[in-house]
């Protein structure tokens, strides 16, 4: 029994490395992917894969609050485009292990994504995601429960999450830079412990 | 299963409204600042039919007012604060991608499926204000400005936003034209990139350089793909194979008409010998059908593409991968260069990209 599950184990590994905890894998702007020498052709507001995916329950569309940006999640991963230029500024790629998804934007220049090891709750997060730079500058981590919830979490200076209905609690927590909070807690049975790092 | 559980905070921030229920639709609004379960939603008949929120829900300041399209023919319902049960109700066919305008006076929201409109009503009147038809897709999102619609599957535009004034229901020229001349890619004898439509009506040659393009003789298409040897015999639900230039190796998708009912196993992109055996099964997670693939032209590895953008490239001995790489659309064709130094992408609208990849 054991030698089967370590086949599977090396089966299930093999032959891609995969990772522990997934990173956002960012594309800024109009850069080129990786072993790119050119590209031909238009690029306004282009995206690859379908949308028909609600990932993590939110809206696979949305603009910032502004107007400027708008955002879509597709089944490559999640897109921030300037609204008048159609110029690309972000692109967080989905692959073969991990899933992208834009969850909202944040403040000046920043959006939220929520990325997550394919087919397996155990290794997820919730990444803040500085537009210009491409870099992640804020992260929500599940630490002590073994994941992030599926629930939707959103940004208005706090991060929100839930257990989720599998978890059959009703408990709503919130941490962020400044804080942290149970919001309500009603038959909670399941521990949930995200901060920003 | 989508809109089946969900978290919304209202715009102001005050208020989170969660529905965690798969059984009735009954969203909970709580008060952010005190964690105090405010009020409740519920939709009267989601005991006896399901009302999931597919079409998406909007609210206005401290959820005072929720508006929630449950597409199939459920409609969409509206909702006031002090008021469980809903104080409208809109039937109809397939409401979707609701939004409040207006000072949360007035919805936006997209009825019909095949014969779309876009529908405003006036909430406290409870009146229909105009429905003009729309080609708008289903996945949208409604500017700040309350007058323009982007969506992303909008009819004829594959892959790119598409931009709707909501008065009209007219096409925004923001929106992007369908680049047609990128849906085949293929490299002349010369070295030079050509790609043309899918009808090959408006083939082009490309300057990689400077990216300029430039008309080939209509009619312009790709050498005839190499066919497998009379000796290739690969198992009952082997479809069409692409072959390498030496004849070893081939790439095909396979379902096993005897396994239809298991998994995984019974669907895979087959890599095969000279002789139609499976040297090994390259099994994806879904995004199986629709895939391209290419070889080098040494025949010692091969391109795979999938729809969702990703490439991944293998050694044709074993079918193992070397490298993943990325295109920023559903691709639609591959080709490597004569010389094996270029990977050449298309995804049928916006850009190809070229690669290096080796070779000579």
């Amino acid at each position: 029994m054991s030698l089967l599950a370590l086949l599977i184990a090396i089966a299930w590994a093999a032959p891609f490395d995969r990772p522990d905890f997934p990173e956002p894998r960012v594309l800024v702007a109009g850069a080129l992917p990786e072993g790119v020498v050119a590209r031909l052709g238009p690029d306004t507001f282009r995206f690859a894969g379908w949308t028909n995916v609600l990932h993590n329950g939110g809206p696979a569309a949305r603009y910032s609050s502004d107007g400027k940006r708008i955002a879509i999640t597709t089944t490559a991963g999640a897109y921030v485009w300037d609204a008048t230029t159609g110029k690309r500024l972000l692109w967080v790629a989905t692959d073969s292990w991990t899933v992208s998804g834009i969850l909202g934007f944040g403040g000046t220049n920043d959006v939220i994504v929520d990325c997550r090891r394919l087919h397996d709750d155990k290794g997820g997060g919730v990444f803040r995601i500085n537009i210009a730079s491409g870099k992640v500058d804020g992260q929500v981590a599940a630490q002590r429960a073994t994941s992030l919830p599926g629930g939707v979490a959103q940004w208005y200076g706090r991060l929100f999450a839930h257990p989720g209905q599998r978890h059959g609690g009703r408990e709503y927590r919130y941490r962020d830079r400044h804080g942290q909070g149970t919001v309500a807690a009603e038959d909670a049975r399941h521990e949930l412990d995200a901060g920003f790092s | 299963m989508p809109g089946m559980s969900w978290m919304r905070v209202s715009p102001d921030g005050t208020r989170l409204l969660v529905w965690s229920s798969c059984a009735k639709w009954e969203v909970d609004v709580l008060d952010t600042a005190t964690g105090k379960l405010v009020e409740r939603f519920v939709h009267p008949d989601s005991d006896s039919d399901p009302a999931w929120t597919t079409g998406g829900v909007a609210m206005s300041s401290k959820a005072a007012r929720l508006v929630a399209a449950h597409e199939w023919d459920r409609g969409f319902t509206v909702f006031e604060s002090g008021t469980e049960i809903p104080t409208h109700r809109v039937v109809g066919p397939w409401y979707s991608n609701i939004y409040l305008t207006q000072g949360s006076k007035r919805a936006v929201v997209i009825r019909g499926r095949g014969d779309q409109s876009i529908e405003v009503w006036d909430l406290p009147a409870k009146k229909r204000l105009s429905s003009v038809p729309a080609l708008v897709g289903r996945t949208m999102t409604l500017a700040p400005d309350d007058t323009t619609i982007c969506t992303t599957d909008a009819r004829g535009f594959p892959g790119t936003l598409q931009f709707f004034d909501v008065g009209t229901g007219k096409r925004l020229p923001q929106s992007p034209e369908w680049f047609t001349q990128a849906a085949v890619v293929w490299y002349l004898p010369d070295g030079t990139l050509a790609s043309a439509d899918e009808k090959f009506e408006k083939p082009v040659k490309w300057d990689v350089t400077t990216g300029a393009m430039a008309a080939l003789p209509a009619g312009s298409k790709p050498p005839e793909p190499a066919k497998p040897a009379a000796t290739f015999h690969p198992p009952t639900g082997t479809g069409p194979v692409v072959v390498a230039p030496n004849g070893e190796r081939a790439i095909g998708y396979r379902t096993d008409p005897d396994e239809l009912d298991s998994s995984p196993g019974d669907s895979y992109l087959g890599l095969f010998d000279d002789r139609g055996t499976v040297v090994r099964k390259l099994n994806w997670y879904g995004n199986l059908f629709g895939t391209k693939s290419a070889f080098a032209p040494d025949s010692k590895t091969f391109a795979i593409a999938r729809g969702d953008g990703e490439i991944t490239l293998y050694d044709s001995e074993k079918g193992l991968p070397i490298r993943t790489l990325r295109h920023g659309g559903g691709v639609t064709s591959l080709a490597y260069s004569p010389d094996g130094r270029f990977l050449a992408s298309a995804c049928g609208d916006g850009p190809i990209l070229v690669r290096a990849v080796g070779g000579r």
